[in-house]
């Protein structure tokens, strides 16, 4: 009695992630690489440059209606006048920022965010981030 | 009317004399018998009645169960009779001294059961009487009588105004009898009081007396039938018995409060509904970027540091990206409640007592300063026996109540405006501490917007206080006086005072919109937020005197039962209001501490006397044949002197057909078996105080007009001129009833079918001239028929279930009432009225035959029918005029080509037919119980088959952004229900904002797709008790319990909304009160403890 019950606990447990993989495939949820900095350094320093751009590693599925990406800084969060910096992917599904100057110091995080839209507003965030140090 | 008292004294002194020239002769003498009447366990019973059969001779067991007869024969029989046990006859032999045992009786059909000015065997009953117990009410949750007597039995039903603490109620017996209400007298041990007023701990039985025939005897305030509450009362020579009632708990929303709080979400939902209808945005300062900004924040539930929810701009003000669960912020999930009840009871030699108290406190549903309502009861009675012949009764009972609130009095208003301009991206507070209010144009677009009309600023300041308090104060005091055993005079004089007091303190509420600018709501925006304090003081005194007799003899089989006497109410009720604005202190708020103008000061009086004149008499033969005829001859000083007074009679037969001689062979299954016929006539009085008196009111004007060379600001108006024939409404009803009884009653059936037909109700004669240049008097010119039935089962049964009796019972009951206009002056059958034939409650409505489904469908239609009409000429508006996919497919009925409401009369409505009905029907209710090795459980059901209702313009609940495009409390799943492209089967139509709001709208017009069923079904009480054993010599009783109240329901209603509870949706569709966006219904789960000395 207790074996079968560890099984089909085991077997519910193992389950249920590949459910939930299942959904977000026939979603067509688009995959996305890590976000990279140019110019690349360990740290950076105040007045510094930078772009960021990510790659989308999985196509978005056909039921996909829109989606919108956008770039952020953490420090951006709380200057009103900060807009969002919208960008779309290219041909070759790469996606880059525009020129960020560095102005802060200490960890600095920078945001990809993605809305997709999915039919009855079944709507998706994409929220992906990469910490850099500026001194 | 002056009450002519002198006629009052006059009866009262004749009936003294007749008493006491009569008590003298009661006394004679002859041959004595002894005797002992005991249980079957050999305890004696105290109170027992031995009668001498076919004589007068009568008397009562003392306290050791003994009895001493005189005068009588070898040969007669005694017929020994008490409450709750078999009847039992002896004849009557040569000895001296009997014992006889008594068994208890599991029929009901001994019960005694309370009817106006006296009682009855139940057996013996030929009107229609329901009898809710005491023991069923006792130990629930509820706040008051009224909540726990709440689908006890379903002819009675009792609608909450809402689910606040201090609610009042309305209530009917078999609905409503008359187009302008009426309500049933409820009396409380024979005095007029609310049922919200009385401690359900404290009731013995209520009495329900549905048709014309039972209440006949009270005249002119029972048309709408009569609710008789018995309270508890001590016995006579039991010891004292204290018991404690603890129970505390807490109280949630009976509905899903499951709304959005994310600021993207709801906005985005507002905003594309506006933007749908309007072609434009509303908050159009929130672009592509601040919708940015609230999805990078679409997971915070709270407020991220690192993001936070307003953002300082360089002009100081602020943008707002929350994620605010106005709801919450508002209203509490869980409130707890405390309820602690004591009572002593018991007796000494002639004399019985019964005191109880009760103080119940619970916190209401506001969050930011409580609302809290606390409220003690007390109840004393007193009975003594003075002689044997004079009995002195003493009830009096005091009820306070204190209920605080934190805004200000309307709470209806507080309700409606909560949800005004509160987006989810709003944060209650700027990060300074101050409050939004108004943010104007330019700060979140072109729009000015005052968040929740202010309220969020009032609550936050807490300046602002209501304190509503009530004390009810009644005593009666009265005499029973027994001249002869078969003749019981009773005199009884009630004083009853209520003082219903209310002080509120307004004020300005501070709030800001760029930081270090502090800035105030005042009465130029909303009178609420006055600087200012007001008291009310409303009094009323009620006296009633009851004086009345009853003759009980018997004459072989046959016994009769005559009541005559005298009832006269004198209410008297002034109301004072003194206001003042400009305190000179925020936290001293009185009169003398204000600095401004006086405001209302009103002073008003009130007086309402009625005099009754009753007789009753009831006749059985050998309690086979019953017969019952009473009157009564009112008087009331609503009414002009010419037609003040009125008659009332009725008659009732009833056949107990099981006691005949062919129906013994069918005893043993079928045990009991009576048909009931009555009729009756009954007035309504239910009208003005000087309806019939042409008023002339007295005003203030703002400005000053010059007379005779002074300035005035008064003047004087006359009113509308009134009918000088008003009268009373009439009422007659028309009963058949059975009652039967199986398996020695254990399965008992009672029914009745009636028919009420309410004459001469007062409404609006006919339509004169506009010349005439007044509205029209009322005058009494309408008639109404109900036609209804409802019947009940009980089931009561034991067996032994492993060494222990199992005891179970089932109750059901089902009631349905219609009613038709049968005259009013309506010639041309104008709809806006009722016109004969109209059955209340109707709904007329177009036919919807769904959604299109594709552009083509919506085009083809639009081809085909004029889009100039009643309800598509809002089609022409918004970024993408016409009808589109997912709009509602009007259909023309009349096949004219144009969806219109024709001339909104009979033979010419349009397109509109009756789509349903709102009166409740086939409402029903049901009880489960069982006990078992000390485990009790009981389960209470209630619910109402049929209800149509038509979610009306400000149902926000219901129609969200549909009916305004700035309301928060938006459901989570709200879009799953919204048809779109890709949700095709969705059940509301393309979002558009105001559709369901705005004239001839297409959900503003009553339709039948979204006519709603609000039938449901209610787990009203759930108990589960246990009875822990201890030894009888430490304790009575020990119970420990849980009871929960409104514990679930279902309905069909919550397919497509669990926001509204479906009770609450039966509200007037006129009033705001109908959206639900009311002080909700609530769920309550408390832990309780009984303990019985």
């Amino acid at each position: 009695m207790y074996k079968t019950f560890t099984k089909l606990l085991l077997a519910i447990l193992i389950l249920l992630p590949l459910e939930s993989c299942k959904e977000d495939e026939d979603r067509g949820i688009p995959g996305f690489s890590d976000i990279t900095v140019s110019p690349a350094k360990d740290v950076y320093e105040i007045g510094d440059v930078i772009t960021c751009t990510i790659h989308m590693t999985k196509p978005a599925g056909p039921t996909l209606k829109k989606a919108t990406y956008w770039w952020f800084t953490s420090w951006w969060f709380k200057d009103a006048d900060q807009p969002v910096d919208f960008q779309e992917f290219s041909e070759d599904g790469t996606c880059v920022s525009k020129e960020i100057t560095l102005t802060e110091t200490g960890d600095l995080k920078l945001y990809f965010f993605g809305r997709l839209e999915y039919p009855k507003y079944d709507w998706e965030k994409i929220e992906i981030a990469k910490t850099i140090k500026v001194k | 009317m002056k009450p002519k008292l002198n006629t009052i004294r006059y009866i009262m002194i004749s009936l003294l004399l007749t008493i006491f020239t009569l008590s003298s002769l009661a006394n004679a003498p002859g041959t004595t018998i002894n005797g002992t009447v005991m249980d079957e366990n050999g305890e004696p019973l105290v109170g027992v009645t031995v009668k001498v059969k076919n004589t007068l001779k009568a008397v009562s067991t003392d306290l050791n169960g003994k009895f001493t007869l005189s005068d009588v024969k070898t040969g007669e029989e005694m017929l020994i009779s008490y409450v709750g046990f078999t009847p039992v006859t002896v004849k009557i032999g040569s000895k001296e001294d009997y014992t006889i045992y008594m068994k208890e009786s599991t029929s009901d059909l001994e019960e005694i059961v309370v009817v106006g000015y006296g009682s009855q065997k139940k057996a013996n009953l030929t009107g229609a009487v329901s009898v809710v117990q005491g023991a069923d009410l006792a130990g629930r949750p509820t706040g008051n009588a009224a909540t726990a007597l709440q689908g006890a039995d379903p002819s009675f039903y009792i609608q909450m105004g809402d689910g606040s603490p201090d609610s009042g109620v309305s209530l009917n017996i078999r609905g409503t009898p008359s187009i302008n209400g009426g309500e049933p007298l409820v009396l409380v041990d024979g005095v007029e009081m609310s049922l919200t007023r009385v401690n359900a701990n404290d009731i013995e039985n209520v009495s329900i007396l549905k048709d014309a025939s039972a209440a006949a005897i009270y005249g002119a305030k029972a048309s709408a039938g009569v609710v008789l509450v018995t309270t508890k009362a001590g016995k006579e020579d039991k010891r004292a018995k204290v018991s404690f009632d603890l129970k505390a708990g807490w109280k949630e929303d009976t509905t899903s409060t499951d709304y959005m709080s994310s600021g993207f979400w709801q906005m985005y939902i507002m905003e594309t509904a506006y933007y749908n209808d309007q072609g434009k945005y509303f908050l159009d300062g929130y672009g592509d970027n601040e919708y940015a900004q609230m999805w990078m924040r679409l997971d915070d539930e709270t407020e991220n540091p690192e993001r936070p929810w307003a953002v300082q701009k360089d002009d100081k003000t602020w943008k707002y990206y929350a994620n605010n669960n106005w709801y919450e912020h508002f209203f509490r999930k869980r409130r707890p409640m405390q309820d602690y009840n004591i009572s002593i009871s018991g007796g000494a030699k002639n004399i019985n007592y019964y005191v109880s108290g009760r103080a119940h406190f619970e916190d209401g549903v506001l969050n930011q300063n409580y609302d809290k309502f606390k409220n003690y009861t007390f109840r004393g009675k007193l009975n003594a026996n003075l002689t044997p012949w004079l009995k002195y009764h003493l009830n009096t009972s005091l009820y306070t109540s204190d209920y605080s609130l934190p805004v200000s009095p309307s709470l209806d208003t507080f309700f409606y405006q909560a949800a005004m301009h509160t987006y989810c991206a709003f944060p209650s507070r700027n990060p300074d501490g101050t409050s939004l209010f108004n943010l104007p144009a330019g700060m979140t677009g072109s729009n000015n917007i005052n968040v929740s009309a202010g309220f969020n600023a009032m609550l936050n300041s807490g300046k602002t206080s209501t304190v509503n308090k009530t004390t009810e104060f009644m005593v009666k005091n009265g005499f029973d006086i027994t001249p002869l055993p078969w003749w019981k005079i009773t005199a009884e004089y009630a004083y009853l005072i209520r003082n219903v007091s209310r002080d509120y303190r307004g004020a300005n509420a501070p709030y800001s919109n760029t930081e270090g600018e502090i800035k105030y709501v005042t009465e130029a925006y909303r009178g609420e937020f006055e600087d200012k304090f007001y008291r009310t003081n409303a009094r009323a005194v009620s006296q009633t005197i009851n004086a009345f007799m009853e003759f009980n003899p018997s004459f072989g089989n046959n016994n009769f039962k005559a009541t005559i006497g005298f009832n006269g109410d004198i209410y008297r009720y002034m109301y004072f209001k003194a206001e003042r604005s400009t305190l000179s202190s925020e936290d001293i708020s009185s009169l003398k501490t204000a600095t401004g103008n006086f405001g209302d000061i009103t002073d008003k009086v009130n007086n309402s006397t009625t005099y009754g004149f009753f007789g009753r008499i009831n006749y059985d033969y050998a309690g086979k044949y019953l017969a019952e005829i009473s009157a009564r001859y009112d008087g009331s000083s609503r009414f002009p002197k010419h037609s003040r007074w009125g008659f009332f009679p009725s008659a009732s037969l009833g056949w107990r057909f099981s006691e005949e001689k062919f129906f013994e062979p069918l005893q043993p299954i079928w045990s009991n078996g009576k048909l009931r016929l009555s009729y009756g006539s009954l007035g309504n009085q239910q009208v003005g105080y000087y309806d019939y008196l042409l008023e002339v009111g007295t005003n203030i004007e703002d400005r000053t007009w010059t007379f005779d060379g002074t300035q005035h600001n008064y003047y004087s108006s006359v009113g509308s001129p009134v009918a000088s024939d008003l009268t009373w409404e009439k009422v007659i009803t028309y009963n058949l009833g059975l009652d039967l009884g199986f398996f020695n009653n254990r399965l008992s059936f009672t029914g009745d079918i009636y028919i009420r037909d309410t004459k001469d109700m007062l409404t609006s004669g006919s339509t004169l001239p506009s010349v005439y240049g007044a509205s029209v008097p009322d005058s009494n010119c309408a008639d109404m028929r109900t036609k209804g039935y409802e019947f009940g089962l009980t089931w009561n049964h034991s067996f032994r279930l492993f060494g222990s009796k199992f005891n179970y019972s089932v109750r059901a009951g089902f009631g349905d009432q219609t009613s038709k206009i049968t005259k009013f002056d309506n010639p041309d059958g104008l709809l806006s009225k009722h016109y004969v034939g109209k059955t209340i409650g109707e709904i007329w409505g177009y036919h919807v035959d769904g959604l299109f489904k594709t552009e083509e469908e919506a085009k083809e239609y639009e081809n085909t029918i004029d889009s100039k009409t009643y309800v598509n000429p809002q089609i022409g508006r918004g970024p993408n005029p016409g009808l589109h996919a997912g709009d509602m497919k009007f259909v023309d009925l009349n096949g004219d080509g144009a969806i219109t409401p024709g001339k909104n009369k009979l033979g010419d409505t349009g397109d509109r037919v009756i789509i349903g009905n709102q009166t409740p029907r086939y409402k029903y209710s049901f009880r489960l119980a069982f006990d078992w090795k000390g485990f009790d459980v009981a389960a209470f059901f209630q619910g109402v088959g049929k209800r149509d209702i038509y979610f009306p313009m400000e149902s926000r609940k219901f129609w969200g952004p549909y009916c305004r495009n700035f309301l928060s409390w938006i459901p989570n799943d709200f879009l799953d229900r919204v048809w779109s492209e890709d949700n095709p089967d969705g059940y509301f139509p393309r979002l558009r904002a105001g559709i369901a709001f705005n004239n001839n709208h297409p959900l503003r017009v009553n339709n039948d797709y979204y006519l709603q069923n609000a039938a449901y079904l209610r787990l009203k009480n759930l108990t589960i008790g246990y009875t822990i054993p201890v030894p009888k010599k430490i304790l009575n009783e020990l119970r420990v319990y849980f009871s929960a109240e409104n514990l679930a329901y279902w309905s069909p209603l919550k397919k497509h909304c669990t926001t509204v509870d479906p009770e609450a949706a039966m509200q007037n569709r006129q009033s705001k009160k109908s959206s639900g966006d009311v002080y909700g219904f609530s769920k309550v789960f408390t832990f309780g403890l009984n303990v019985t000395l």
